[in-house]
């Protein structure tokens, strides 16, 4: 675990998913988006990268949007996932998971290399 | 500089603007900048980065930049080539017509150009003004930004419907002046060369041999020259006359210039006149004298007819001096 963050490249490929995969469990808004990425692990994404990729994929029409008024304060944007969010979350973290165990083998592979 | 969130949403509207961001998502940009960092607490010149550099993430919408850039180039070029043929026209022709808004009819319509384009944008920035203040009301941002696009909707219906208007009138205006308005010139070319009188009484007969440059000023109905005359106090005839067309107000005049007058009869009556066409009317008449020592000034009378219009008289001046003349 880093404090200061995972490496900017390493987000860049995942966050997309991580963002939808928060999404998909109910309607949510920028902030707590970014507070539930800290909580489960991937702190200081910053405004900057996040409001901009959520524009994307709501121009992609992964994600739809509409105001709400904030409990005290400004009216914030909340996110959900669309249909065509859906169909594409299920195949792209298909495909990810697959990517990922293949990366986690060759990487663990070199260490039972090394031992044995 | 202040680093305040005041400080970024002002400066991040100034950089989404200039990228070429519409203004609903503008509004939308900053209120969730806004609402961010007041969950957060956190500094916005540290979440999102520089205004500019933010700003740029938005980036996509400068298509729209391009179109507004070209249309102002557009209109631009209108401008300067009207100003261009209003200063050829008034050059060469020295005989620019008065239409209803005043001065050329290329003048007009580019400088209506340049001011429908100017009002609509001056009308949307001042409807737009407050996009920053939007993101502060304490109120339904959505609300607030759909209102903003009803006041762009309304601002830009308003700039249509005057501007047909004043077309609509204008054109109106136009047809009418042109309807009502073949009128016969001439340009400043007239030479003149008559007898000088043989005794100080006058009453002997003299020939008037003159040569001018005429032409239509605007477009219009079937227009036809029906006569020519002397005026004044003298009892003339004509007895020959030609109208030869030209293209070009400067090739009549030159011929103007070399008057060769032809003797085949008086053909010019009876002429229909083309605007746009620049003709050399010869004149060969005599006048008879009807007082003692009369006055040099003479004028050749054009009797032309305008269908449904009417008939009118064009005076060309006579310059004649009888001292000089050979």
């Amino acid at each position: 675990m880093i404090d200061a963050g995972w490496p900017s490249e390493w987000l860049r490929g995942i966050l997309p998913l991580c963002v939808i995969a928060i999404v998909i469990n109910g309607e949510t808004h920028g902030y707590a988006i970014a507070r539930k990425l800290e909580q489960e692990g991937i702190p200081n994404v910053k405004g900057g990268t996040l409001y901009p990729l959520l524009a994307r994929l709501e121009h992609d029409g992964l994600v739809t949007t509409r105001w709400a008024l904030g409990p005290n304060g400004p009216g914030r944007k909340l996110y959900s996932v669309t249909p065509a969010g859906r169909v594409w979350f299920r195949g792209t973290s298909r495909n990810w998971q697959q990517f990922s165990a293949l990366t986690v083998d060759l990487l663990t592979d070199v260490g039972k290399r090394k031992h044995a | 500089m202040r680093r305040t969130t005041g400080s970024y949403l002002e400066q991040l509207s100034l950089w989404l603007r200039f990228q070429g961001v519409e203004g609903p998502r503008i509004v939308t940009i900053l209120s969730e900048v806004r609402a961010h960092v007041s969950e957060s607490g956190e500094n916005p010149y540290e979440t999102f980065g520089e205004p500019r550099l933010y700003a740029k993430a938005f980036a996509e919408g400068s298509r729209r930049r391009w179109l507004w850039g070209i249309s102002l180039a557009v209109a631009i070029a209108a401008f300067l080539a009207s100003a261009y043929m209003f200063a050829s026209d008034i050059a060469a022709h020295r005989d620019f017509r008065r239409l209803p808004l005043g001065g050329h009819v290329w003048l007009v319509i580019s400088i209506g150009i340049v001011t429908a384009i100017v009002a609509w944008r001056a009308v949307l920035v001042v409807a737009v003004r407050p996009l920053s203040a939007l993101a502060y009301e304490e109120s339904d941002t959505a609300t607030s930004w759909k209102k903003w696009a009803w006041r762009r909707r309304i601002a830009t219906a308003a700039v249509v419907v005057v501007l047909v208007a004043c077309s609509g009138l204008w054109g109106v205006a136009l047809g009418n002046a042109y309807r009502d308005a073949p009128k016969l010139r001439s340009a400043t070319y007239v030479w003149v060369n008559a007898n000088a009188p043989s005794d100080s009484n006058g009453e002997e007969q003299q020939l008037i041999t003159t040569s001018a440059v005429i032409y239509l000023s605007a477009p219009g109905p079937t227009t036809q020259l029906v006569g020519l005359s002397l005026s004044t106090n003298w009892n003339g005839s004509n007895d020959a006359s030609t109208l030869i067309a030209f293209p070009t107000l400067s090739s009549a005049l030159a011929a103007a210039h070399n008057h060769n007058f032809g003797t085949d009869g008086n053909l010019a009556p009876f002429t229909t006149l083309k605007y746009g066409t620049y003709y050399v009317l010869d004149y060969f008449g005599s006048i008879t004298p009807t007082v003692d020592a009369p006055s040099p000034a003479e004028d050749l009378e054009a009797n032309y007819s305008v269908e449904g219009v009417g008939d009118d008289t064009l005076d060309v001046g006579l310059p004649i001096n009888y001292g000089d003349a050979n």
